[in-house]
């Protein structure tokens, strides 16, 4: 369970996020919503301990992100919306540092390996150094990084990025699957995404937390019900 | 915590001969140590039982070589973004830290060891003190540990790979040069306590002491304190930055 009270971030005289509340369960995918600069990826960053709040707490499964950093650490898996991998590595010693940094076992490794490859379609880049690999390419490395630890929490900013619309379907396909037993949370502003895969919706803007719904709620607050106009409606 | 130390380590040194930057600041180093040695150390003209023509000017290289090495430590990982990744891996901040600093530092290592043939080949035409260049060996190496410990901490706070270098020179010279002797002699006697405690915080002192053939514990004390000072500093500077 990942459960956000009373969150706050300030940077300087912006408020970037104020008094932010919810509580996510197993089994859902979550996306969060929201136009560019309504403090989505401040938030993901306050959710993964990049960033410290200023008030309020982050609990994932039970452990303070601020308090006991390193518990909850474990609980999670982020991939940033930069999808910066080492460009000096190849995706196989990229994903190798990340597994020995999850203190992962040899044989874990490689069976996690075994299917993300297959599942991320990595096979052909697997020797390939990260800084020659397209952005699709590098997004999928950077999901399969998340993913080898296969941790209880998943969050992805911006995860179909640079993906073809197959990749996007196979990634989508694959998060559903990954979710029933787990948290997924996915940061975007593509509604597209929303539809084809959230079943939840936190929707902010200016750093204000405005709806907390089921996408198909939020589709019934336009005349057509379309989410893309429900969501323009909402924060215009 | 041991496991997460060595993986860093071993990755930040490894991709420092990816990059090639390794075999670019190995070139420099030996051939500034060499005109050293040889052209300003007066190689031919000093009693060299103890390599004191090499030895006498490596810190002054180190300030040259070190923050180039440790620039890239923490800069590189804001400047590829790598950082956020890194710090949302489950490892202590502890031990990025001190993995990061012991790549510089064991790069350093390699750079001393290099150097061993000008001791092989001087040995073979005098009668070298073999101990004596094994102390400062060790000295060279807890000074290199010293500056690695400060270009670290200033590659932390710098968010680019130049101006990182640009202020790790800048602050390992004036830490190296630090002398409190024209403040404090005016005071005379009333000033001495105050004179040994800069003296005690001089770095200059304690290198040129084991150079003496004095390793000497507080020599050791005093480059193995700043060490952790400086990566103290690093730990903060990480928390710091991330707001």
């Amino acid at each position: 369970m990942l459960v956000v009270k009373n969150l706050s971030k300030s940077f300087g005289p912006i408020k970037a996020l104020e008094n932010i509340n919810f509580c996510l369960k197993k089994g859902e995918i979550t996306a969060l919503l929201g136009p560019n600069g309504a403090g989505k990826t401040t938030l993901l960053r306050l959710l993964t301990g990049v960033y410290s709040p200023d008030c309020g707490e982050v609990t994932l499964n039970g452990y303070n992100i601020s308090t006991q950093h390193q518990q909850a650490l474990r609980q999670f898996s982020y991939v940033p919306e930069s999808g910066s991998l080492y460009p000096e590595l190849t995706v196989f010693e990229y994903l190798q540092y990340i597994s020995q940094l999850h203190r992962q076992s040899h044989q874990d490794f490689v069976d996690s390996l075994v299917f993300l490859i297959k599942q991320l379609d990595l096979t052909s880049v697997i020797n390939q150094k990260t800084e020659t690999l397209s952005k699709g390419y590098r997004r999928r490395v950077g999901i399969a990084g998340a993913l080898l630890s296969r941790p209880e929490i998943l969050i992805l900013d911006e995860p179909t990025e640079g993906l073809d619309p197959n990749q996007k379907f196979s990634l989508r396909h694959f998060l559903k699957e990954y979710s029933k037993d787990r948290i997924v949370i996915i940061s975007t502003h593509i509604m597209e995404e929303v539809s084809a895969t959230a079943n939840r919706v936190i929707l902010l803007n200016k750093g204000k937390l405005i709806r907390d719904t089921y996408p198909e709620e939020l589709k019934k607050l336009s005349a057509d019900n379309d989410l893309e106009e429900a969501f323009r409606k909402i924060t215009e | 915590m041991r496991t997460e130390i060595i993986t860093i380590w071993k990755k930040d040194f490894i991709s420092l001969f990816y990059s090639r930057q390794a075999y670019f600041l190995i070139a420099i180093y030996l051939v500034l140590s060499m005109v050293a040695t040889f052209w300003s150390g007066g190689y031919f003209q000093i009693d060299n039982t103890s390599l004191l023509s090499f030895f006498i000017y490596q810190p002054e290289l180190f300030i040259i070589i070190v923050p180039a090495l440790a620039m890239r430590l923490w800069a590189d990982e804001r400047r590829y973004g790598t950082i956020e990744l890194l710090l949302t891996q489950p490892v202590r901040p502890l031990s990025v830290v001190l993995g990061k600093f012991l790549s510089a530092w064991s790069f350093c290592l390699l750079l001393l060891f290099l150097t061993c043939p000008l001791w092989k080949t001087t040995s073979l035409y005098i009668k070298t003190d073999n101990l004596h260049i094994m102390i400062n060996y060790i000295g060279c190496f807890l000074a290199a540990g010293f500056l690695c410990g400060i270009s670290c901490c200033i590659s932390s706070f710098c968010s680019g790979p130049i101006s990182a270098y640009i202020l790790a020179v800048f602050f390992c010279a004036v830490v190296k040069q630090m002398n409190f002797d024209y403040f404090l002699k005016p005071l005379g006697s009333s000033g001495e306590l105050l004179q040994k405690i800069a003296q005690s915080l001089n770095f200059d002192a304690h290198y040129y002491h084991i150079l003496q053939g004095q390793l000497g514990i507080n020599n050791i004390m005093f480059f193995g304190v700043s060490i952790i000072v400086f990566l103290r500093f690093n730990s903060i500077a990480v928390d710091y930055k991330r707001g």
